[in-house]
């Protein structure tokens, strides 16, 4: 059942368009993640979701009903935002209480609610609390118990997390989605953070430039990303992206040519165009790449190498100008300067239409 | 040589701040010290005297006393003046700052108080006059409030829209997603969050009213005279009660002061308000 519908919605400022025509189709109890780059236009249609600004264009259903013009307040939905946005003056209780206050529920209904809320969240003894005298963390845990108290249709994520400390934005995370799977919400989450995107949403909304590039289940998007934006967008470290020429097929192979020296071969999933006058962009990812000194197809010299522990990523330069990025688990005792060979198999090179961007 | 340099400098700068001390204080000390003398002590300019109540006795116990009146009217006209500039600046800049308007009605209005609040008081106070008299105004208190409402609202609207406009934006916005409509999120959230903006608007418009003297001379009768201006009529043609005027200006001086030293932190933060954050 679709409970957040989204049909050529379009919103402009002035002269300038931000959304080009968004159609999605939110599930109930899904996790939706929209991610990309500052000003591709995701918070914006969550504010469009949330009611805080008005549709240019189409039309925003939420669980069967046009909601267009219906106030925030009318619309049944929670809203974290990236600033927590907790109301300075009151305390953390009537912060969490303040939604059911407005809606004249019964105080001792309210107290319940919100004990039950501070409960779930670990803030049972912060209650009398203001705001300012919380940490960041508690903060963030405030602004989600204002949004569980209410039991919304639909809760919406601005960016939340990324006014946390690295550990503790981990540690949220995984509460974020177990809270998610306990409440059996439907939860709509912005963030330019694609590992969170990754790790949290059931499917994952790339937009860039106010259109939705690809959607669907992270590893999907993951493993055949529709274009060179999410193959760029998805993937950490970026997958390596490097211009060639399809020179000739060989059955089920590709021979791809790279402008900048060396060859690589692809499996073929479509017709491509003639050898010879496709231009395209070969897409390997960093694990993909195996360091292989027998190699002769992609020659390199390594720059710089960071050590994670369980594994190195070891960042390389074809030519002089085109990096690379390999990672590897070996203990490889590699040192800036070195040449290595790289080899990698035909299935795991990607390769786009250098045009269009289209995946071939 | 640097140091000699920076010392004299900082002598100098300490001479500046003595001087400005004094230049305000002495006077003063000089009303305060005359208000416990008798006339023929003001008049012989005596540095060692008894200090006596007489004038204070006569300010507001004698016979014909009516100070007291004089600083009721002062008390009641201020207050009101201020309780009715804050409710409009703050619902003025709310709509101002935080409701969807075109930006040259913003900065057309902005622009408009500033400029009220640059021109001098006495431009005003003959056709405040004439208008209020046409309308039977011109003796009472509604009158006098009018004005000073008029006369110091620019300012109060600028403090209270120097803290609106501190207000996250999202905190409005999580307002309205809990339920707030325009009202009730200026009336729940807005207004508490602006306390210390009303706070210090509130004590300025106060004082400057407290203080006005050629708006009430001009909109004010016998009966509602405020205290400036009734000290001024102490100085009558053939007798200056020198002492009368300084225990007068003393008493008129008490309940400003006192509100100065009490929001002081207040007044200084609603100043400096969008300047430092």
């Amino acid at each position: 059942m679709v409970m957040v519908g989204y049909e050529g919605v379009r919103k402009r400022f002035g002269s300038v368009e931000v959304l080009k025509g968004i159609d999605l189709a939110v599930q109930s109890g899904e996790f939706v993640a929209l991610v990309g780059p500052s000003g591709c236009g995701k918070s914006t249609l969550l504010r469009l979701t949330a009611g805080l600004d008005a549709v240019s264009d189409g039309r925003v259903t939420i669980d069967g009903r046009i909601a267009n013009d219906l106030p925030p307040q009318e619309r049944d939905i929670a809203m974290v935002f990236q600033s927590y946005a907790l109301y300075p003056h009151m305390t953390v209780g009537n912060n969490m209480g303040f939604a059911l206050k407005m809606r004249k529920q019964p105080a001792a209904d309210i107290a319940q609610r919100v004990q039950a809320a501070a409960l779930t969240l670990g803030l049972d003894g912060l209650l009398d609390r203001l705001p300012k005298e919380l940490s960041g963390g508690q903060r963030q845990r405030v602004a989600m118990g204002r949004a569980i108290v209410r039991a919304p249709k639909v809760f919406l994520f601005d960016e939340p997390l990324s006014n946390l400390d690295a550990k503790l934005r981990v540690h949220t995370r995984i509460e974020v989605r177990e809270l998610h799977d306990r409440l059996g919400a439907t939860s709509i989450y912005v963030t330019h953070d694609q590992v969170e995107a990754m790790t949290l949403a059931d499917r994952i909304v790339v937009m860039h430039d106010g259109v939705i590039q690809q959607a669907g289940p992270p590893l999907a998007l993951y493993d055949r990303p529709d274009n060179l934006f999410v193959a760029g967008f998805i993937g950490s470290p970026p997958m390596n992206l490097l211009d060639g020429r399809i020179e000739g097929q060989d059955g089920n192979s590709l021979r791809v040519a790279l402008d900048i020296g060396g060859h690589l071969v692809a499996a073929a999933s479509g017709g491509p165009a003639p050898a010879g006058t496709n231009a395209v962009v070969a897409g390997v990812r960093a694990e993909d790449l195996r360091l292989d000194n027998e190699s002769t197809a992609l020659q390199c010299r390594v720059r710089a190498i960071e050590q994670l522990g369980h594994e190195s990523h070891v960042h390389a330069l074809m030519g002089s100008t085109t990096r690379i990025c390999v990672t590897t688990r070996e203990r490889t005792g590699l040192r800036p300067g070195d040449a290595i060979g790289l080899s990698v198999a035909p299935e795991r090179v990607h390769l786009f239409d250098r045009a269009s961007g289209r995946r071939l | 040589m640097a140091s000699f340099a920076s010392a004299g400098l900082r002598l100098a700068g300490r001479g500046v701040v003595f001087g400005y001390t004094l230049l305000i204080l002495a006077p003063f000390v000089w009303i305060a010290l005359s208000s416990f003398k008798s006339q023929i002590q003001i008049l012989t300019n005596a540095m060692v005297f008894e200090p006596v109540l007489d004038n204070y006795i006569e300010l507001l116990f004698s016979k014909s006393a009516s100070f007291h009146r004089n600083i009721a009217n002062s008390l009641v006209v201020a207050a009101a003046s201020t309780v009715l500039a804050l409710a409009i600046a703050a619902s003025a800049a709310f709509t101002l700052v935080r409701l969807p308007l075109p930006n040259w009605l913003r900065a057309a209005v902005f622009s408009w108080a500033l400029l009220f609040h640059m021109l001098p008081t006495i431009t005003f106070v003959g056709p405040w006059y004439v208008m209020l008299n046409s309308v039977g105004l011109s003796n009472g208190y509604v009158g006098l409030v009018l004005a000073n409402v008029t006369h110091h609202l620019p300012m109060a609207l600028w403090i209270v829209a120097a803290f609106m406009r501190d207000i996250p934006e999202e905190i409005l916005d999580a307002a309205r997603i809990d339920g707030c409509d325009e009202r009730s999120s200026f009336m729940r959230i807005v207004l508490p969050l602006v306390m210390p903006g009303l706070a210090a608007a509130g004590a300025l418009v106060f004082l400057f009213s407290w203080n006005d003297f050629i708006v009430a001379l001009n909109l004010t009768a016998a009966a509602t005279r405020t205290a400036p201006v009734a000290i001024a009529t102490f100085a009558q043609e053939h007798d200056v009660k020198y002492g009368e005027m300084a225990a007068g200006a003393m008493l008129t001086t008490l309940p400003a002061l006192l509100l100065l030293l009490l929001g002081q932190r207040l007044i200084v933060r609603g100043l400096l308000s969008g300047a430092v954050k």
